[in-house]
């Protein structure tokens, strides 16, 4: 998919850059980015380096065992289907904690953990159930406590009050999250209605 | 209202020493924890180099040829329906798609238009507070061979453009505030 997108981006400006006289520019222009994004991944690799040994020690000083213990009970109600003392639940808080801390190489894998515990819950199938879908939509809304490489890309561009969005992102997070919650239920229920009128 | 602001710049210190504290009372050695999390940053941005140079380029094409401006202008008519400044309907468009087109993409605008500008604003929340839908799906769904996700793909694309949305009403709330 990336490929015909990016293959899209490439040819298309090639082209329009003829009937637009811009054609000199467009190659200089994309020339002239690689040593620009060389020098941006540079400076964006130090202030990661701060925000992610902050959140190391955060990790290893057992936040995330804090942060896992108040998400439980709210969990808990979101997936009335899956037990509570579960090794599902856990890995599927873990993975939760993962992301709001931005460890995103660490929330990956205990995701995909959670899925093979989910699918033997689900007797196997092929299908997805609810709780799956709803966990999936969970990790597609990316709620981070610290959003440390947006945080790292304002710095590197000289903003004058990096923490700005911090506020805003939380909230419209939770917006998206909720809107994806909600749609879930919706269109679970409609299936279900679905199911039950053939019958 | 300048509490927003204050709060905002209280935030981090605060966490940090509070984290730092938690360090100290579990008697972790926490300048170790920071040296490993510093390495883990040398893996991140090896890894994103190349797509994020890859798709720099193609970003850079586009606006270097005119042909960014002239999409944009296309659909300004729905964008500025919405309320959604058009700069920002790139990220917005290429931020479900590739991690490393959001970022690629957000440095772009932020570099043209300036972080502090409201377009820098609502693009830096507009890209935290989405993910890479369709990428976190087909991996999730394709890692445990489930073939029928049901409505994962129409809810998550639903949940993407409230928080598109609500990215930039908040914001502007925000700025307004500010």
């Amino acid at each position: 998919m990336l490929n015909k997108i990016w293959l899209t981006m490439m040819a298309a400006s090639i082209l329009y850059s003829f009937f637009n006289g811009t054609y000199a520019e467009t190659v200089a222009a994309g020339i002239a980015s690689c040593s620009d994004t060389i020098q941006l991944l540079i400076t964006l690799l130090g202030i990661m380096c701060f925000f992610n040994g902050i959140l190391k020690i955060a990790d290893r000083a057992g936040i995330t065992k804090i942060i896992a213990r108040i998400l439980q009970p709210v969990l808990g109600r979101l997936f009335r289907d899956v037990p509570p003392d579960s090794e599902a639940f856990g890995a599927m808080t873990l993975n939760i904690t993962a992301n709001l801390l931005g460890m995103g190489n660490a929330a990956t894998p205990l995701g995909i953990s959670a899925m093979e515990k989910l699918k033997k819950q689900n007797h196997n199938r092929n299908t997805a159930s609810h709780a799956m879908c709803l966990f999936v939509i969970l990790n597609t809304s990316s709620i981070q406590l610290i959003p440390s490489t947006i945080l790292s890309l304002r710095m590197n561009y000289g903003s004058g009050n990096p923490f700005f969005i911090v506020f805003p992102m939380w909230i419209s997070s939770l917006t998206g999250l909720l809107v994806g919650i909600l749609a879930a239920k919706f269109f679970r229920a409609r299936e279900e209605r679905i199911l039950t009128c053939r019958q | 209202m300048q509490t927003v602001k204050t709060i905002s710049e209280w935030l981090l210190p605060c966490l940090i020493l509070l984290f730092l504290l938690g360090a100290f009372c579990k008697k972790t050695d926490a300048y170790q924890a920071f040296l490993d999390g510093a390495k883990d940053s040398m893996t991140t941005i090896v890894n994103i180099l190349p797509p994020v140079v890859g798709l720099m380029i193609a970003i850079a094409m586009l606006r270097g040829s005119g042909l960014l401006d002239f999409l944009c202008n296309l659909i300004s008519p729905v964008t500025a329906f919405l309320g959604i400044p058009t700069e920002t309907m790139p990220l917005a468009l290429l931020r479900p798609i590739s991690g490393s087109g959001g970022i690629a993409m957000l440095a772009d605008i932020l570099k043209t238009y300036g972080p502090d500008s409201l377009i820098g604003n609502v693009a830096s929340v507009m890209a935290g507070s989405t993910e890479t839908t369709f990428y976190t799906i087909a991996v999730y769904f394709g890692a445990v061979q489930v073939t029928d996700t049901r409505y994962a793909v129409k809810a998550a694309l639903l949940a993407d453009a409230a928080g598109i949305l609500a990215s930039v009403f908040v914001t502007r709330v925000f700025v307004g505030m500010g």
